[in-house]
């Protein structure tokens, strides 16, 4: 009776049903379900992994916060200095309001030759302006004195952070660059000197482990300081001691791999306090922007902690190693599968700032190179054949080569001696043979290198 | 019978086929102008709201021969039709005017649509310019469509098969002219183009119809083959088993809705096709043409859910039997998800396929995220076309009406999602959880719909879980409207009286300048503003409303000549910065470089007197500089906004510190200092120059005191030029109150009675700017530059204050 039920049952037997359409149609649902659990699954394991990073960053005490950041600033810094700096800022602010008409401060070009007794037409106007800016200059002069690098007032808020004071600093080297060339233009080494002592004072004073902003300023001010440096040779105003007075300013080269590391931690904290406080990412507007209101996953925070892994693993002395690598290293950030739009938003162009840290470094070498062309005419009265003669004032082989290895191009003509290294911009880094030509129509940020040697 | 009276009755009989379509669509329209409308402010045009309002037309063209011909075909009334003593001549006249008059009734509409929304709006002629070309050429399309939906549907015993015909010759019509003319036909190519086919759609659909009302052949017995069952239905047949009831409803489903399902394939994987041709440079506009076929093959999948049953009411079969609405509900959805997840597969085929054939049109990086980001916005947007279909297909009784109104509603959820997320805020997590609601309610309504219930609790259902979809995206803004707070009433009519006496009391602000090498200042250009009425612009803005006047006039040099000393040209602007004060008097004005250059020479002056010692006319500058100041900063405290109101903080600030030095006296003078002192101790005057600019600055950023709207230049969520972050998701359409809501608790901190009240107006003012709670801003006694020109209030009550408090009270 019972088999007989099961025979005529409506639903048939359970195991001999035909179940493969209802199995093809689940297949594409299965697959989904399937892939939101692999995407849950990563999230959870990403979580994990971030959160473990994290620990271990806190436990080792690395800065990842406002508050962090605050701590590790006040104890990177000297407060001794802050007072007289904050008036040399309140005085250069002044400065700045009387500047109209005048070179490097104003909105006038600064002469292409300033020998002594060449023609400046705005000399008795920036005499004026150096006279009415006395106490900015014996305040900055003073300053040097104090402890560096220099505390001053940050309201730390993750990207939304202000640092206007360390925007200012430019206007107190162009100050000095300025009183520097005017003391150069009368043959005053002793004031030039004292301006370009400062001038590197005020780099060292605000060169704080904050972030690649800052760093790229104090890079900037430091171009300023071998600029300067580099224009004065062309004067035949050193004596032997103030030259090696120079030479000791940039003889030794900026600590790259400490300044890399720093930057970049100092970067990872303030993108760290943005994406993990939306009060750092609302924009200046006050208005909520519909990018930041996207989902911001553990995976996602941890793609950006590993790209700044990444950043920091790339760390070199050697600025052009540094820069291969960080080209690399931001291409592999970049184009990765597991990459999350969180990087593409906040993971900074390292390989341009690499690029900032090698030139700058080039830039010094033949500033050195330049420097000791002229202790080596005057000890010799006359200037080297080739380069490699100056091993005879202390340098080395290292000195007068670019970070690829190149040598700088130099040349002896008519009582001159030339230097000069790539044109900036040259991706290629090539040094020509013979001394480039500078003409006035290059655009600046495309020009030679060129120091001329009197 | 009398043809009149029988062309009346089918007139009549048409056009309440066709009123449920047209009311539909203009309740759809009206819907997404409600939308755009409050999503976009009156003064911007969105390029969405024309392209929608011209789809509207399209739409019904492409539905009317569906509704006219295939709905009657399916209820085989017209077959009735033709047994009438009717000439079918005249059936096919009546249906066809009837659609041309429904097609014009629809373009009205449209017009009524674009007309409202751009009767408010400034950019109405741009509008028209466009629609002299695209609404031509629209309205030509729409006929051409009109013909062949007719020509489909007397052609066609489905009203399906009909339908997905008409999109194919469409989608291929339009794929032919381009490929034929390249990336850019030209408009008569086009016109005679849609001639042409209107014509063959005419001719053709014209003998087709013919046809179909026309009776049938006898059969011929002998010749007739009994139909041979495909090999999907034998591989079921052969087993000789008894099927499992859900196993035999899949099957059911797939054999009634084959052509379909393999039709709309087609169409999906036509799109892609189409898609991949638009990726090369030349043929981009086929993207604009595959992306709504690739929209309506889902659109439609959706629709088959329901109302593939209901074609000859099949599910009563179904429901007769007793077959469980649960049964029923999975089986309908189980092969149309599957091929949903295929479209997935297939997109992801589509775009690898596109990155190996054109690897130049791609970037080299991020080809994996795009292939995601691509196929998870597939699989969203199809998930959601395919929610809100399925759900249409319920509940509409008619199949060629949900197939018609589908595409358009499948849009409303993109817009009202758009509309949620970018203006109510919501977050994307309830948003995703609302997608699920148009399931839920199908689930839950199956068994009515199975047996035919569509009473009142089938209705008043839906109509429940509709406004749950509706109204759950805006529950995080409704809270953060029914609890945000808000300036009392007592206080609001207190700042719209205040506002009425700060209007009337009020000249428009000037600005001095200083003199330049290059451009000749305009010195005569003094404003004597006019009163502007409560609400209106005061200082600072861009509407030119009153007079210049000119008789200050005088023949000094208004420019700086060149070759200058320093010294020579400090004379000159000194002189000028004096005649430009003397010649306003008493108007307020607006801040400027000047007061930077006068603190800055007095700066200057001072510190060399003290690394110089005193000298006659460093001495002179000085005090020259501070008087002409304190004359400065009188004019700037009078102007009545906030931004004036801080620069005079900011001027007073300094002025403190100068009025402080020990040597004050000596180096100002005594006369320069004890007036400034006097200045800078009047208390309540400065308090109450602030509670003016505060009542202004709020008057601006107000729509209902006068009547007259916002002023459109004042952004939202700011205050006197300054930014009120917002960090609650909500509050963008209640700017005005959280405006308000920060202008009282500023005048509560111009108002506190002492220290203690003074600094907890503070804390809530620090809070409404988003300070933490750690920022100095709240714990620390404020100071004179207590950080973030950003806030208004910063320099209130500050450190200098209490020192200008105490100068006088020493005094």
């Amino acid at each position: 009776m019972n088999q007989s039920n099961k025979e005529f049952s409506p639903v048939g037997n359970r195991s001999k049903r035909v179940k493969w359409i209802a199995t093809i149609s689940l297949i594409p649902i299965v697959l989904f379900v399937l892939f939101l659990c692999f995407i849950g699954y990563r999230e959870v394991v990403a979580y994990r992994e971030l959160t473990d990073k994290l620990d271990t960053m806190r436990q080792a005490d690395e800065t990842l916060d406002d508050t962090s950041m605050a701590k590790h600033f006040e104890k990177t810094t000297h407060k001794e200095g802050t007072a007289a700096w904050s008036e040399a800022f309140r005085l250069s602010r002044s400065a700045n309001a009387i500047s109209n008409g005048l070179p490097l401060v104003g909105d006038r070009e600064m002469p292409s030759d300033l020998r002594p007794g060449a023609e400046w037409p705005e000399e008795p106007r920036v005499a004026d302006y150096l006279k009415e800016i006395q106490p900015l200059l014996k305040t900055i002069h003073a300053a040097d004195a104090f402890p560096k690098p220099v505390w001053m007032p940050i309201e730390f808020n993750g990207l939304s952070t202000t640092l206007e004071v360390y925007q200012e600093t430019r206007m107190l080297a162009r100050n000095l660059e300025l009183d520097a060339s005017h003391a150069l233009f009368h043959k005053n080494g002793e004031r030039a000197l004292q301006d370009i002592r400062s001038l590197q004072s005020v780099a060292k004073a605000f060169d704080i482990d904050c972030c690649l902003v800052t760093r790229l300023i104090t890079i900037a001010i430091q171009g300023m300081h071998k600029g300067i440096i580099n224009r004065s040779l062309a004067m035949d105003c050193w004596t032997e001691d103030q030259l090696a007075d120079l030479s000791a300013q940039v003889r030794q080269p900026y600590d790259v791999a400490l300044a890399w590391r720093t930057s970049m931690v100092g970067e990872r904290a303030m993108v760290f306090q943005a994406i993990n406080d939306s009060r750092g990412i609302s924009d200046a507007a006050g208005d909520n922007n519909p990018v930041y209101r996207l989902p911001i996953l553990p995976s996602g925070k941890l793609s950006l902690l590993r790209a700044y892994d990444a950043a920091l693993a790339i760390t070199s002395a050697n600025t052009n190693e540094l820069v291969g690598r960080a080209a690399v290293a931001e291409k592999e950030v970049m184009g990765i599968a597991s990459s999350h739009y969180l990087v593409g938003l906040f993971f900074p162009a390292i390989s341009a700032c690499a690029e900032a840290f090698d030139r700058d470094e080039v830039f010094r070498r033949l500033t050195v190179t330049s420097l000791a062309v002229k202790r080596f005419q005057l000890k010799n009265k006359r200037f080297p054949k080739s380069l490699p003669e100056l091993i005879e004032v202390g340098l080395t082989d290292r000195d007068w080569t670019t970070t690829e290895g190149k040598a700088l191009g130099y040349e002896v003509e008519n009582d001159m001696a030339y230097v000069w290294m790539y044109r900036a911009g040259d991706k290629k880094k090539s040094i020509p043979p013979s001394r480039p030509i500078i003409t006035p129509e290059e655009p600046a940020n495309s020009t030679w290198n060129v120091v001329s040697i009197r | 019978m009398n043809r009149n009276l029988v062309l009346r009755r089918l007139c009549w009989k048409e056009f309440r086929m066709l009123f449920p379509l047209v009311l539909m669509l203009a309740v759809i329209g009206l819907v997404f102008q409600v939308l755009i409308q409050l999503a976009n402010p009156p003064d911007q045009e969105t390029l969405f709201q024309p392209l929608f309002l011209l789809g509207l037309p399209g739409l019904f063209a492409a539905g009317v021969g569906a509704l006219l011909v295939g709905q009657e075909k399916d209820s085989r009334t017209l077959y009735w039709m033709a047994s009438l003593p009717v000439m079918k001549q005249d059936i096919i006249r009546v249906k066809f005017m009837a659609g041309i008059v429904g097609l014009a009734a629809v373009w009205l509409i449209s017009f009524a649509f674009l007309f409202v929304r751009n009767g408010v709006s400034s950019d109405w002629n741009r509008l028209v310019a466009a629609a002299e070309t695209d609404f031509a050429y629209g309205i030509l399309y729409t006929v051409f469509v009109l013909l062949v939906s007719f020509a489909t549907a007397w052609s066609f015993r489905s009203t399906f098969v009909g339908l997905l015909a008409l999109v194919g010759i469409a989608t291929l019509y339009t794929l032919a002219t381009n490929l034929a003319s390249g990336s850019k036909p030209s408009d008569a190519l086009v016109l005679l183009s849609l001639v042409v086919g209107s014509g063959v759609a005419l001719t053709l659909g014209w003998y087709a119809a013919l046809r179909a009302l026309s009776p049938a052949p006898p059969p011929k017995v002998a010749t007739v083959a009994l139909p041979v069952a495909s090999a999907f239905d034998r591989s079921i047949a052969d087993k000789r088993e008894i099927q499992s009831p859900s196993s035999a409803l899949i099957w059911q489903f797939f054999a009634q809705n084959r052509t379909m399902l393999f039709g709309l394939t087609g169409l999906f994987f036509l799109s892609l096709f189409m898609l991949l041709l638009g990726a090369s440079d030349k043929l981009e506009i086929l993207t604009a043409v595959a992306v709504p076929a690739a929209f309506i093959s889902v659109c439609w999948l959706g629709v088959l859910a329901f109302q593939g049953d209901k074609i000859g009411n099949r599910i009563r079969f179904l429901s007769d039997r007793g077959i469980s609405p649960k049964s029923v509900w999975l089986t309908r959805h189980a092969i149309l998800i599957g091929m949903l997840g295929a479209s997935v597969i297939a997109v992801a085929g589509s775009v690898c396929a596109a990155f190996y054939f054109l690897p130049n049109n791609f970037p080299t990086n991020g080809k994996w995220q795009m292939l995601f980001l691509l196929c998870l916005g597939w699989a969203c947007a199809a998930w959601v076309i395919y929610s809100v279909s399925q759900w249409i297909s319920q509940v509409l009784p008619s199949p060629v009406i949900a197939a018609i109104i589908a595409p358009a509603v499948g849009c409303l959820p993109f817009a009202y999602g758009a509309f949620a997320f970018n203006i109510l805020e919501t977050p994307l997590w309830l948003l995703s959880i609302v997608t699920v609601i148009p399931w839920i309610a199908t689930f839950r309504l199956t068994h009515f719909w199975m047996d035919g219930r569509m009473g009142k609790r089938f209705w008043l259902e839906h109509a429940g879980w509709f406004s749950l979809f509706i109204l759950l995206p805006a529950l995080p803004f409704l809270y953060v409207y029914a609890t945000y707070p808000s300036m009392p009433t007592s206080e609001w009519k207190a700042f719209s009286t205040s506002l009425r006496s700060v209007a009337s009391s009020t000249t428009r602000p000037n600005e001095l300048n200083l003199l330049t090498a290059k451009n000749p200042v305009a010195f005569s250009e003094i404003w004597i503003g006019e009163d502007l009425g409560p609400g209106g612009e005061i200082g600072g803005a861009a509407e030119a409303i009153g007079t210049f006047h000119s008789e200050v006039e005088d023949d000094k040099p208004n420019t700086l000549p060149e070759g200058l000393s320093l010294a020579e040209e400090r004379k000159l602007q000194f002189q000028f910065i004096e005649r430009q004060l003397d010649a306003r008097g008493n108007i307020p004005l607006s801040p400027s470089t000047v007061g930077i250059r006068l603190m800055s020479e007095a700066t200057l002056a001072k510190a060399r007197i003290a690394n110089e010692g005193p000298d006659e006319d460093l001495l002179d500058r000085y005090r020259i500089s501070v008087r002409l100041m304190t004359r400065y900063i009188a004019g700037v405290r009078a102007n009545p906004t906030l931004n004036a109101q801080q620069a005079a903080d900011e001027y007073e600030a300094w002025l403190v510190q100068e009025v402080q030095d020990n040597d004050a006296v000596q180096v100002m003078g005594k006369e320069i200092h004890t007036a400034a002192v006097s200045q800078l101790a009047n208390k309540s005057s400065r308090n109450n120059a602030r509670f003016r600019a505060l009542v202004s600055d709020w008057g601006k950023t107000q729509s209902d005191i006068s009547g007259r709207p916002r002023t459109v230049s004042v952004p939202a969520h700011t205050l006197g030029g300054f930014a009120i972050p917002i960090d609650q998701n909500g509050t963008r359409l209640i700017a005005g109150r959280h405006v308000s809501t920060v202008a009282w608790h500023m005048k509560q901190y111009l108002n506190a009675s002492d220290d203690q009240a003074r600094m907890q107006a503070r804390k809530v003012l620090a809070r409404d700017w988003n300070l933490r709670e750690t920022d100095p801003e709240i714990t620390r006694t404020p100071s004179v530059f207590g950080g973030g020109r950003g806030r208004p209030w910063t320099y209130w009550f500050a450190d200098w204050e209490k020192q200008a408090d105490a100068m006088k009270a020493s005094e």
